[in-house]
Formats: structure tokens, C-alpha cells, sequence
């Protein structure tokens, strides 16, 4: 009896259901097709929409400068097409790669099977040894000798280890303590050959740690480290910044064994230094709406200028972290740089930029973090920090010059320890983007200075929380670029030209010489994929939602975006939820709008995509990236991995959004289960019927 | 007499109705647990504990359950599960092919293409819930530091896919993947509770270049 009555308490309650569902949606409003614009204008009146967090992620990158491979004697073209495929494939460079190709065989290798080292050693062209082999591909283990499937894995190693496209050649001293993503040759030689972990210098039993200065190999007491005491120049990453120097400006390689060569890579070092190859830097997917001219987070057009100091000492104390700042007066200094704020400020304007400084005036009393709250406030693309110290003008200097925000760098309290930490990756990651473009415009007109940290010479006692991060970077929520100069023959117009045309080129505007630049893709892409997803899904599962939630009701967003696209089903299925979203976003209006076969097999048969059939962890995965279940994929009893053949049937599909706010990291839908919310995420089907891999579509235009 | 025989009986009616009442309220009780089964293809076999079951919620007794879906020209599949008072569960299997007449079934029958698929993103859902539950760091993860970095990913030592999950350290030196575990010790988790894997990035050239 109870269990028919449950049948007819569940059948009343369905019909309500439905029928209160169907009430609801006979009263939604008809929407008329919307634009990109449309769907932008609907995710910000999001409940949940931060504006103050919309960053911008990078993903993947185009191969640049292959064609200086052709201009190379004695390389084989069967090897140009396989790297140039490669490299394109997986967003590595093109030029890095054939520099390590080089660098590992002494001499550009002829094409074939090359059976030489050991697996402790190395073997093969790209010398690889066997641990790293069985990481990083997808082969036997006898195939690392042949050219396609070694190369296929040194691609993606080398695109891990910094080796992206539009890399610089150049600071062949490097200081590897700023990390391990850091443009340039050197550090991919460096990560090449240990990755972030240990550094073999050569001469001593020492290992440069991650993190770590790299400092006198003679000097093996890590507790009695100097900064100030000689570097190390090494022979493997001065001869790969040489050869990528070479190869990319299409000159003929000089080696003739590795003493000279470095001895004649040594000498022409100020002609490596700031070199920077042709090519993408990748393309950087920022909000809904990509602003008129490119751009990141928010306003494309919009620049914030930091003139650095202020009319008085003000102290100030962030309310949540405890962090104690003073900003100072340094009034010569201050009015050095509010003039060279003027005359950037008013550059910027006559080619269309808004302009926002962080003081009115140039004696106005505003803390660092008031100075962070009203730049940030602006939502513009790009804030630079102007700043001006001891030494000569156009001098580079270890210690300071072009500084980006990066994760790990901290602030703490010398009162009470209290302490923070930068931590947002991905805005990290496009401030040294655009740190790179600021550094080489201001080497450009005379300004020479480099990338460089703020180590722990930047705060002494003068200051209330030591560390190695400015104030306003830490509390920064939009890309934020610090800069120094030598006092010394100051040269405000210099100084105010290399970073205008730092900031012009880095958002895509009047200067870039490059149309691949970083930034000016984002037009093309119109969206971020992680930003549309986030404004479609709702902030959590149905079942951790406080007040209760019914999982099958969407957001007013996606509701909206649903009806416009036309879409079956309310939109209530995980293959529409990631159409519309890649079509809303503008980043791919092709992406089929269902089933998920479908867009697997579109993925796979697109050269948008990068395709990764098989990820382990979280580690590898980006936000933005599309995982879709590979159903039929398996590892066989010999460790090689076999793609699915299709025949199990459609899969779940979902996005992956990076850690949110409440713990959850995938944007998904569920077919007649739930609407768009987010979850988390898991890279294999973990049902016990062991349906297969999640293969990862990394969209690379 | 007539009077009184006649309200025996009525009283005798009263008695059977209440126990009969009892009995079902104290069994409808006991059958505490849910569990709600999906198949394609459509009109499979499905067995729970050796007797035949339709698809949608059924009310079980908590306990161990083996459920069987099967349909000749398909895999078979067997799922073994433990249902404790009040848990929903659900378990939703997509058959393979394995012959070659119905190789291109789910070609040739969309709407059990279809249903396969929002098994898999029913399937996920649970997964994912059931491992940030019983795993409750995964919601603090991927996590970035700049000497480390800790994410997960499957895990090899439990034999049940459906919790099997590892954490994954990435960690240059000793020295940084004790900081890691520092760090996870400072969410208030104790890494003894999870199988954790150190991930270090390859030297390729450890014995020489």
C-alpha cells in the first residue's frame, strides 16, 4: 500500500513540478537571438558574477619563427615539417625546439631511427631517459628512437618546460630564483635539463634548487648564499640561448665544440640579450566581451599608471590579511615620476586608451593599499608602477626593473608575522607576459633594463612587512607591472616612451608590430571560456547550495542563453552547456552545440584544438580546457595507451574552470539531472565499469 | 447476540487492519535505502542480488547489493555495492559492443546513445561528489605555491574506482615537498589519510648531457 502510495505522492509531486516548470517557462519572456555583447551583459548581472576577479588565462600558443628553420644547412626538411608540426600541435617553439635538437646531437641529426645512449642517459634524438620517456609520451619504449614519436613527446616537453612560442633568447645570466615560467632560452635549458627541481652545475656538487639564487657554484653552503656573489655561466644554457639566437635570425650555426662556442656566445651576449623570436605568445582569453583593441581583464583600453609615492607617510593596515603598509614621500623621486606619468598618461589617451592614475595629484597623500583599491576598482587591463632608485639610467640591474606579479611572492609583517601571499596563477601569468613586452620596448629605446625580481633587497626594516613583492602587485586583482630606474641621469621622456610602448603593444594597440601579439588574439577569440562558464553555471552542486536549490533549474543567464541558441532539452545536458558556452564566449562559434561524439570527433579533426588523450592529474590540465570522456580508452598490460574507439557509447563532458571559491574547479551540466553548476573534476571515468579517459581539448587559436 | 458477534467481528477487523498496518509501516521503514538504476541499451537485463529489477528507484534494505547488467552482442557488467540507512545511490551502466552486429548500435539507436551519456554525467557526478566528501581536500585543490604545488588524480591503492583518488605533490627538494605537506597539514587534513604521489620533474640528462 505504501509503496503505491509513494507512486502516487511522486506522480502528484512530478505533475506539479512540471506544471509549476511549465507556468514558469510559458511566462519567460521570448528572447530574441543574442549577441556576444547580449551574453556578456547577462553574466555580469549574475548573481555571482565578481568583477573584481575576472582574469585572463593564457592558452596555448602558435609556433612562430619555423620558418627560420628552412634557412638552415644541413637540417633536414622531413625534420622542419616534423618539428614545425609539432611545435604548432602542442604550442611549442618551433626555433627552442630545434636548438635542443641540436644541442643534443652536437650537429643537426640525419633523419631516422637514431638507436644511441642509454635509458639512463639518454637516448635517441632528443636524448631522452626513460622515466621521462614514459611521462611524457604515449609510445613504447623503443620508439623514443625514432624521429615521429620522439618528437611528438620532446614537443610537449618542451612546451612544459617554457618553451613557448615567441620565448626570448636573450638574459643568458638569468637568474632562475624569479621561477620557473619565465620566457627564455635559458630557462628552458634549464628546465630541460632538470626541470624545476635540481640544476647540475657543472665544476661542483651542487644543485640549484628551485626558487633559489643561482649563485657561485663554489660556494656549496646553502646557508651562507649571497646574492651579490659571481653567477654561474654554463655551458648548456649559454650554448642553447646562442643556437636559438642563430637559428631564429637565420644565421649559419658556428659550433665547432662547446668551449668556443660559448667563448663566442659570451661576446655577442649584448646582442642576445632582449632578443625576442617572431611568433605568438600564446592567446590570451579574458572576458565575455573582448574590449575594442584586445586586452585582458575588463577594459581593454583602459590602463592604470602608478606614479610612485605619495604627499605624505601613510600608513595603512589591510582589514583582512593584517598586512601593515606605509607608503613615503621620496619627493624627489615622486616628482620625477608623476611628470613621467603625465607624459605616458597623455601618449596613451591620443591613441585611444582611458587613462586612470592612482593619485590626483602629484602630492596627494593615498596609501599603497588605496592605491591598489583605486586601480582596481578600474577593471582596466594593465596597471605599470613607476619607480626610480640608485644608479645610472639605462643600466640593467639584477635586483630591479621590470617586475610582474608572480605566485609564491609574499609580504609579512615584521610586528606580528603576519602574512601574504600572491597566489592567482593565471593573473600571474599575464603580467610576466606583459612584463617581457614592457622590458623589451624600454630596451628598445635606449632604456636598458631586464625582467628582474624584487628579491629581498627591495624591503629592509624602512618598511613595516619585509618580502619580495610590492604592495600594490600583492593587492592588485588586474595584471600589474612594476618598474624601476636608475636615478642617475634620469630621462623621463625615455623612461615614459618604453613603457608606452610597452603597454601599447602588450594590449594589442598602435605599437604592436607584431599581429600575433599576446594580446590582440583576444579579439579574435572574443571570450574567455572559463569567465562565460562561470557566468552560465551556478556557484555550486544543487545539493551543497544554501538555501536548497532544484537542480533543474538554470541561472537567468543560462536560461536566456538557452533560448537563444535554440537548444533542446532547457539545456539540461552536459554536451549543450559546453557548445554554448564555447559559442557564447566567441571563442569558438563552431563548436557543436550536443552530442558528444560529435564534438569529440570536431575536436579531433580540428586544428583549433590541442588534443591530450590521457592527463594523470589536476596538473595538467588548464581553465578553459574541454574534457570529454574517451569512452573505450585503456593502458594495456605493456603501459601503452590505446584512444577509444567510440563504440561505449557518448560520455559526460565538462570545462575545466580552475579552483573557484567554494572549493569547486569543473563546470558541468548532467542530462535530465542538472542544470549547469560547478563540481569538480576528475580526468577518468571512475565508475567501476572503467568507462575510459577524459581526452583534453586545449583550444589553441 | 446478534449485536455483539457483530462488533467481535468488527473488532476482529480493526485488529487485522492495525497489525496489517504495523507490518507495512515498520517494513516500508527497514526498506530505508535507494538505489536507481539506468541501462543501455534499452531492455537489458538487469539483476539485483540474482532477481530480476526494472530500471528507475527502487526502495532496498540497506547492505550489499550486486547488481548485473547484461544483453546478448554486449559486455556484461557486474557492480558490487554497500548501502547504508537512507543513502541514494545510483548506478547507470552503458553496455559495450562486443560482437560485431551490434558494434554500431549506439550509431544506429540515438536515444540510447543519448541515455549513455547522461549516465557517464550521472556517473561523474556521483563519483566527484562521493570523493569531495570522503576526501574533503580535493576542494582545496589544484593548489599553487611557489615551491609546490599539490593536485589529484587517480590513485592506484584503493580498489574501489569510485573513491580511488591520489594527491599528487610536485616538489623540488626534500625540503619543499615537507613544506607540501606542511601546507596540507595547516587545512587541518592529515596526509596519512590519503594516497599521496610525489611527482618531481625528470632530469632526462641525470648522468650526463
Amino acid at each position: 500500500m505504501f509503496k503505491y502510495l509513494n507512486i502516487i505522492e511522486s506522480k502528484v509531486v512530478k505533475f506539479l513540478l512540471f506544471g509549476l516548470l511549465g507556468l514558469w517557462m510559458a511566462s519567460a519572456p521570448s528572447v530574441a537571438a543574442l549577441t556576444t555583447n547580449d551574453i556578456d551583459s547577462l553574466i555580469k548581472q549574475h548573481p555571482y558574477y565578481d568583477s573584481e576577479d575576472s582574469t585572463c588565462t593564457t592558452t596555448g600558443s602558435t609556433a612562430g619563427g619555423s620558418e627560420a628553420l628552412s634557412k638552415q644547412a644541413g637540417l633536414d626538411s622531413q625534420w622542419i615539417d616534423l618539428i614545425n608540426k609539432d611545435a604548432n600541435k602542442y604550442g611549442a617553439d618551433p626555433v627552442a625546439m630545434a636548438s635542443i635538437l641540436y644541442w643534443e646531437n652536437r650537429g643537426w641529426p640525419a633523419f631516422g631511427r637514431l638507436v644511441n645512449g642509454s635509458p639512463a642517459r639518454g637516448m635517441g634524438p632528443w636524448q631522452f631517459i626513460a622515466d621521462t620517456w614514459a611521462n611524457f609520451s604515449e609510445y613504447s619504449a623503443d620508439q623514443v628512437y625514432d624521429p615521429v614519436p620522439s618528437t611528438d613527446a620532446a614537443a610537449r616537453y618542451i612546451k612544459g618546460a617554457g618553451g613557448i612560442a615567441g620565448s626570448k633568447a636573450g638574459f643568458i645570466d638569468q637568474d632562475f630564483s624569479k621561477g620557473l615560467n619565465i620566457p627564455s632560452m635559458a630557462t628552458l635549458m634549464k628546465n630541460y635539463n632538470a626541470g624545476g627541481a635540481t640544476y647540475r652545475i657543472p665544476g661542483a656538487a651542487q644543485h640549484l634548487q628551485a626558487g633559489r639564487v643561482w649563485y657561485d657554484g663554489n660556494d656549496s653552503d646553502w646557508a651562507n648564499r649571497d646574492a651579490d656573489k659571481p653567477k654561474i655561466i654554463d655551458d648548456y644554457i649559454v650554448a642553447g640561448t646562442y643556437l636559438y639566437y642563430q637559428i631564429s635570425t637565420g644565421q649559419t650555426i658556428t659550433y665547432k665544440d662547446t668551449g668556443s662556442y660559448v667563448t663566442e656566445a659570451l661576446a655577442k651576449q649584448d646582442q642576445i640579450q632582449g632578443f625576442t623570436s617572431g611568433g605568438s605568445a600564446g592567446t590570451t582569453i579574458c572576458s565575455a566581451v573582448c574590449p575594442t583593441g584586445g586586452g585582458v581583464a575588463g577594459n581593454g583600453k583602459a590602463v592604470v599608471i602608478d606614479p610612485g609615492h605619495a604627499g605624505a607617510n601613510t600608513p595603512e593596515t589591510d582589514s583582512e590579511s593584517g598586512i601593515e603598509a606605509v607608503e613615503s614621500t621620496n619627493p624627489a623621486e615622486r616628482k620625477q615620476m608623476w611628470e613621467t606619468a603625465q607624459i605616458i598618461k597623455s601618449s596613451l589617451e591620443k591613441d585611444g586608451y582611458s587613462v586612470t592614475l592612482t593619485k590626483s595629484a602629484e602630492d596627494d597623500p593615498a596609501g599603497l593599499l588605496e592605491k591598489a583599491r583605486r586601480a582596481n576598482a578600474t577593471n582596466a587591463a594593465l596597471a605599470v608602477s613607476l619607480h626610480s632608485t640608485g644608479g645610472d639610467f639605462g643600466v640593467p640591474n639584477d635586483h630591479w626593473g621590470v617586475t610582474p606579479q608572480e605566485v609564491g611572492r609574499y609580504r609579512q609583517n615584521w610586528s606580528n608575522d603576519k602574512e601574504k601571499t600572491f597566489d592567482n596563477a593565471q593573473l600571474a601569468q599575464t603580467s610576466q607576459q606583459y612584463a617581457n613586452i614592457i622590458a623589451e620596448e624600454r630596451n628598445k629605446v635606449g632604456d636598458k633594463t631586464k625582467v628582474a625580481p624584487l628579491d629581498a633587497s627591495f624591503t629592509t626594516n624602512r618598511v613595516k612587512a619585509h618580502g619580495d613583492i610590492s604592495i600594490v602587485q600583492l593587492f592588485g586583482k588586474i595584471p600589474w607591472v612594476y618598474n624601476e630606474v636608475g636615478q642617475t641621469n634620469f630621462s623621463a621622456e625615455k623612461y615614459a616612451e618604453g613603457i608606452t610602448n610597452g603597454i601599447e603593444k602588450a594590449l594589442g594597440g598602435s605599437t604592436a608590430t607584431n599581429g600575433s601579439s599576446a594580446t590582440s588574439s583576444c579579439g579574435a577569440v572574443a571570450g574567455s571560456i572559463v569567465q562565460t562558464a562561470l557566468g552560465l553555471a551556478w556557484p555550486e552542486p544543487a545539493s551543497d547550495a544554501k538555501p536548497p536549490r532544484n537542480p533543474h533549474v538554470p541561472t537567468d543567464a543560462y536560461a536566456k542563453a538557452v533560448a537563444a541558441a535554440g537548444a533542446p532539452n532547457g539545456g539540461e545536458d552536459c554536451g549543450i552547456f559546453v557548445g554554448i558556452v564555447m559559442r557564447a564566449s566567441g571563442a569558438d562559434p563552431d563548436y557543436p552545440a550536443s552530442f558528444t561524439p560529435e564534438q569529440a570527433r570536431y575536436v579531433l579533426n580540428s586544428e583549433k584544438y590541442q588534443v591530450i588523450y590521457r592527463v594523470n592529474s589536476t596538473e595538467e590540465l588548464q581553465a578553459g580546457d574541454i574534457l570529454i570522456l574517451n569512452a573505450g580508452s585503456y593502458v594495456d598490460d605493456q603501459g601503452v595507451y590505446h584512444v577509444g574507439d567510440g563504440a561505449g557509447a557518448a560520455g559526460h563532458t565538462y570545462i575545466f574552470v580552475g579552483q573557484q571559491s567554494g572549493g569547486y574547479n569543473a563546470a558541468s551540466a548532467s542530462l535530465d539531472s542538472h542544470m549547469p553548476s560547478l563540481g569538480n573534476a576528475e580526468t577518468r571515468d571512475s565508475s567501476s565499469q572503467n568507462r575510459g579517459d577524459y581526452l583534453v581539448a586545449r583550444l589553441i587559436q | 447476540m446478534k449485536t455483539l458477534r457483530s462488533r467481535i467481528y468488527f473488532l476482529l477487523v480493526v485488529v487485522v487492519v492495525g497489525f496489517l498496518l504495523v507490518f507495512l509501516i515498520v517494513n516500508n521503514r527497514s526498506l530505508s535505502a535507494q538505489i536507481n538504476i539506468e541501462v543501455v541499451p534499452s531492455g537489458s537485463s538487469v539483476k539485483l542480488n540474482n532477481k530480476g529489477i526494472r530500471e528507475g528507484v527502487s526502495k532496498v534494505k540497506p547492505g550489499e547489493y550486486e547488481v548485473v547488467f547484461s544483453h546478448q552482442g554486449f559486455s556484461t557488467i557486474s557492480e558490487r555495492v554497500e548501502l547504508s540507512k537512507g543513502e541514494k545511490r545510483y548506478i547507470g551502466a552503458a553496455l559495450r559492443p562486443t560482437v560485431p552486429t551490434t558494434a554500431d548500435w549506439y550509431q544506429k539507436h540515438p536515444d540510447d546513445a543519448k541515455k549513455s551519456e547522461g549516465i557517464s554525467s550521472k556517473n561523474f557526478d556521483q563519483s566527484t561528489n562521493l570523493k569531495a566528501k570522503s576526501l574533503p581536500l580535493l576542494k582545496e585543490l589544484p593548489y599553487i605555491d611557489r615551491y609546490f604545488r599539490v593536485d589529484y588524480g587517480p590513485g592506484v591503492k584503493s580498489k574501489d574506482p569510485a573513491t580511488s583518488t591520489a594527491i599528487y605533490i610536485r616538489a623540488s627538494s626534500p625540503e619543499n615537498r615537507q613544506m607540501a605537506l606542511s601546507w596540507i597539514r595547516q587545512q587541518g587534513f592529515d596526509p596519512v589519510d590519503y594516497e599521496i604521489t610525489f611527482k618531481s620533474f625528470d632530469n632526462p640528462f641525470a648522468s650526463g648531457d
